[in-house]
């Protein structure tokens, strides 16, 4: 066989696909369901980008309206009660396209100088339902709606044929069983690449993605997950099964993929790490703060100059209510919540890490890990945030803690040198940075191939093929016919 | 001669063999049990741990409350109280959105808190792909396996050639079609239906019901509600086998509606009502709040502009000449009159809100009728007392007692403290004990069946269309 030849049975078989209306329509909403997802991800990071210049206007007008209420004379450590500075991260280019947890974290903060722990954990204001319903991202669209498009297009690729009885048609136009079915193979794979490559290159326009190392990454992980869906599902369908056994086999797996496998990994993740520590911290915070009010203010400035030393040098009254009291009992609040917070962190470490490595069993799971890695909306990403938060907490502290023990006044405060949020957006993501899943993706292209290499060499030669549209019930059906019955089960 | 209906029952009978010669009722019970275990097993271990973690804390934050010592009321007012939102006990049946919403919420003098934690922000996004449970079992992978062993029902009989067979015998061809849904019915009733019941009447017996009264309706209800939906899924396969040319296509249709229904709708519908109704970021939302409360001025200031009128209205009513000369405390006065305002601003941003929370849902119970999961899903949630409107009247309980809670230390304040040298005095620990502690009240079932007909009118709808396609299908020629 020439390669002219193999280039028309090729141009043949594309043309038989392009002409189904099944694998057209499919392959036309699944990019439906991306062009719409995609367009969903861009304007929900528009709304972030305004909710955090909303953040930035909010925090101008209130300074404006708290430092113009008050004489100059008043003690800065009065106001700084009120005002609320801005510590919102803004969104990556890729967490429009694969959310992950960025729409139940916050992730856009108003931090003031009191206790920091009773401020962290507040909920965004999302629909319960519509989170509970999941979001419809690229990454759905890649994870769980391509992989059907897979299995569509190849899960009948030689039984299909046999049942219409035009397998020795397509037989006599190859030179062997492989060539068709090399053919077959091929122009499906040209068609999914191209729906693949479609959403990744839309997505990565409209979202203004910039072609760096985590673009390589994000197609680098996708084209894998793709591969081993469109290599796993040929094996099964190269084997001499009747259409509906691939179907059903097919469906099976995918169910388990992407609805039942993800599901008990996250049950069992669940009863493995409960997380009693959200609700001990906060219980802890809030009664750390307010135990200090009927203890001696002496006590309370011991605790604080623990771990400000440099500020025990002012004097701070022993009786009665100052600024600097006060705000070492809010800080009082964070000391004793302390521990139970660093072991919340810890905790949802444990979750995260724990998720990676078990999500070797499930090539989907593995996928949504890497594509949040990438787009930093992971549980990583937002512990960066959250760390983020506490460091610019300390830096206000740091620059307010001294005025406030001096009592300086409004007039004598130098308001342009407060310090800024300084986001951690993290850098691009490397191949290597997403560990574990892409070693899992890896090992499963492995074993989706080695399958394949067994369907191919299990496969019988192409005369031996039997008519499977009359496949009969495997076991004799136990139906006996008594009198007055119609015994039409042969 | 044998009568219609012993026909219907004779087919259903057939079918039933049928099924068993191919070993699927086994199958079908072993898969089932296995995913119910794990489900079970692991919702009800979430279930009690985390009832157990809220109550533990809950009797910490009530201890505390009524151990406190002699205070001055505003500063009880911002001690606040934490109050924890109670886990329905059948969030271990159907979990809804009950991870997804605000576990605990600090109350406190002149600001609303948000609720914070749920399971939701302990996960990884591997959550996303949804949440095991039986409901999640029975609502999507049950009708998947009732489509992969019903979809020959009938196309397989023509392929074989013995649909021919059996009309020439003198069955009719809707007595034909009952009697396959029947059979069809009949194995998943004996397979799914003693499973459902037994894990709905575990859970209730397991767990400790709390404040959410009438398990057993709930239970029963739930029964009965599952027991439609996948009767619904039996008369669709059955029809979809009889239209489809082969069973091969019929299995393509079958897969392609669930896809559809159970996956593709269920989180198209709110990703598309979200963008149709945008909910505020957390920080428009509180920017709308500030710029309201700014209008009012500050409660703490009792020389505050807006305070003017009132105090004149005080100084009227007592003919006295200065607030130090009233006979109440001028500074709580004025606390109860800001709070009274500020409050107003909240339950407003709060009410919009939810607002726009209930125009996305309602696109969800429209898209009910297109997909019958969202249908039993919506259902299922409120009977399990574990959907939106649950998390809702949390919230505004929970907003109810902060106002009444901060009034009353208002009015302690006003009372019981003298307006001079004010923050130098305390009302002696007693007091504390004599308030209530905050206790939530879930949606009683008939509220929650009856809130949204819609959903129930979908379910029938979904039950109705295929009998309708049925027996039109019956009415025509046979295709043997």
């Amino acid at each position: 066989m020439t390669r002219g030849d193999r280039r028309t049975l090729f141009r043949l078989e594309l043309l038989r696909v392009a002409r189904s209306p099944g694998a057209v329509l499919a392959l036309a909403l699944v990019v439906a369901a991306g062009a719409f997802a995609v367009w969903g991800g861009a304007q929900r990071t528009r709304q972030m980008t305004d909710a955090l210049r909303v953040a930035e206007a909010t925090h101008a007008v209130q300074f404006e309206r708290v430092l113009g209420r008050y004489p100059g004379t008043t003690e800065a450590g009065e106001t700084l009660y009120y005002l609320a500075f801005p510590a919102g991260t803004p969104p990556t280019a890729w967490s429009g396209l694969f959310q992950g947890q960025r729409d139940i974290n916050p992730w856009n903060h108003r931090v003031r100088l009191l206790a920091l722990e009773g401020q962290l954990y507040d909920a965004e204001t999302g629909n319960p339902a519509a989170l509970a319903a999941g979001p419809l991202d690229l990454g759905f669209v890649l994870i769980v709606l391509l992989p059907l498009v897979v299995i569509l297009l190849t899960y009948d690729v030689r039984s299909g044929e046999e049942e219409m009885g035009t397998w020795s048609l397509v037989l006599a136009q190859a030179h062997s069983a492989r060539e068709a079915l090399a053919a077959k193979a091929g122009a499906r794979a040209l068609l999914i690449g191209l729906a693949t490559g479609l959403l990744l290159l839309l997505g990565m326009t409209v979202a203004g993605a910039p072609p760096d190392r985590s673009a390589v990454s994000v197609i680098v992980v996708v084209a894998l997950y793709v591969t081993v869906w469109f290599v796993g599902s040929l094996s099964v369908a190269l084997r001499f099964r009747s259409s509906t056994t691939n179907a059903m086999i097919l469906a099976g797996a995918w169910t388990v993929a992407v609805a039942a496998g993800p599901a008990v990994l996250n049950l069992v993740s669940a009863v493995r790490h409960p997380m009693p520590e959200a609700l001990e911290l906060t219980v802890l915070q809030r009664e750390g703060y307010h135990a200090s009010w009927d203890r001696p203010v002496g006590e309370t400035m011991e605790q604080f100059y623990v771990d400000y030393p440099h500020l025990s040098e002012y004097d701070v009254p022993a009786e009665g209510f100052s600024w600097a009291w006060y705000y070492a009992m809010n800080h009082r609040g964070d000391q004793l919540a302390r521990e139970s917070a660093n072991l919340y962190a810890e905790r949802l470490r444990a979750r995260e890490s724990w998720a990676r490595r078990w999500s070797v069993l499930l090539p989907s799971v593995a996928t949504q890990l890497a594509l949040d890695r990438v787009a930093g909306t992971d549980v990583s990403g937002h512990l960066r945030h959250v760390q983020a938060v506490r460091d610019y907490h300390e830096r206000l502290k740091a620059h307010f803690h001294p005025l406030v023990f001096t009592n300086t006044t409004i007039e004598d405060t130098d308001w342009t040198e407060v310090p800024r949020f300084q986001p951690k957006t993290g850098v691009a993501t490397s191949l290597l940075a997403l560990g574990f899943p892409l070693v899992t993706l890896l090992g499963w292209l492995l074993l989706a191939t080695g399958s394949l290499w067994l369907a191919i060499g299990s496969a019988r030669p192409a005369h031996d093929v039997r008519d499977r549209r009359t496949e009969p019930p495997s076991r004799p059906v136990r139906h006996r016919a008594r009198r007055g019955e119609w015994p039409w089960t042969p | 001669m044998m009568n219609r209906a012993s026909r219907v029952i004779q087919v259903a009978k057939h079918e039933i063999a049928l099924v068993r010669a191919r070993r699927l009722p086994f199958w079908t019970a072993v898969t089932l049990g296995l995913v119910l275990g794990i489900a079970m097993v692991g919702g009800l271990t979430v279930q009690t741990a985390e009832a157990g973690i809220r109550d533990r804390y809950q009797s910490v934050v009530d201890r505390a409350w009524n151990e406190q010592p002699d205070r001055h009321p505003h500063r009880v007012a911002h001690y606040g109280f934490l109050a924890f939102r109670d886990r329905s006990p059948l969030a271990a049946f159907d979990p809804g959105v009950e991870s997804y919403a605000g576990t605990s919420v600090f109350l406190e003098a002149h600001r609303q808190n948000l609720p914070n934690f749920g399971e939701a922000r302990h996960a990884t996004s591997m959550l996303r792909f949804g949440e095991l449970s039986p409901a999640l079992i029975f609502g999507v992978l049950v009708p998947l396996m009732i489509l992969i062993v019903g979809h020959g029902t009938v196309s397989g009989e023509r392929e074989r050639g013995t649909l021919r067979l059996a009309l020439a015998q003198g069955v009719g061809n809707g007595e034909f079609l009952a009697g396959k849904a029947l059979g069809l019915a009949a194995v998943f009733g004996i397979v799914a239906l003693p499973l459902l019941a037994v894990s709905l009447i575990v859970t209730a017996i397991v767990v400790d019901p709390g404040p959410f009264g009438q398990m057993w309706p709930r239970v029963l209800t739930l029964t009965g509600l599952y027991a439609l939906y996948l009767a619904s899924w039996v008369l669709v396969t059955v029809w979809v086998s009889n239209h489809a040319a082969r069973s091969h296509g019929a299995l393509g249709a079958l897969l392609a509606y669930w896809v559809l229904t159970c996956i593709g709708l269920p989180r198209a519908v709110p990703a598309l009502a979200g963008a149709l109704h945008p909910s505020p970021t957390r920080a428009e939302y509180e920017a709308g709040i500030d710029g309201e409360l700014s209008l009012m001025g500050d409660s703490h200031d009792p020389d505050d502009p807006f305070s003017g009128a009132l105090r004149q209205e005080y100084l009227d009513r007592y003919g006295a000449s200065s607030v130090e000369d009233l006979p109440v405390n001028w500074g709580g006065v004025v606390s109860a009159e800001g709070e009274a305002l500020t409050t107003r601003v909240f339950v407003d941003a709060a009410d919009r809100l939810s607002g726009v929370h209930r125009d996305q849902d309602r696109w969800a119970t429209l898209a009910a009728f297109l997909s019958p999961y969202m249908a039993l899903r919506g259902l299922s949630m409120r009977v399990a007392a574990t959907d939106p409107s649950g998390m809702e009247r949390f919230r505004a309980d929970a907003e109810d007692f902060r106002f009444d809670m901060v009034q009353r230390l208002n009015h302690l304040h006003t009372t019981e403290i003298l307006y001079e040298d004010d923050r130098a005095q305390r009302v002696e620990a007693e007091e504390w004990q004599r308030f209530p502690t905050f206790a939530a009240r879930p949606p009683p079932l008939s509220q929650a069946s009856f809130g949204e007909p819609l959903f129930g009118l979908a379910l029938l709808f979904a039950l109705g269309w295929p009998i309708v396609a049925l027996r039109w299908a019956a009415r025509g020629v046979a295709r043997p």
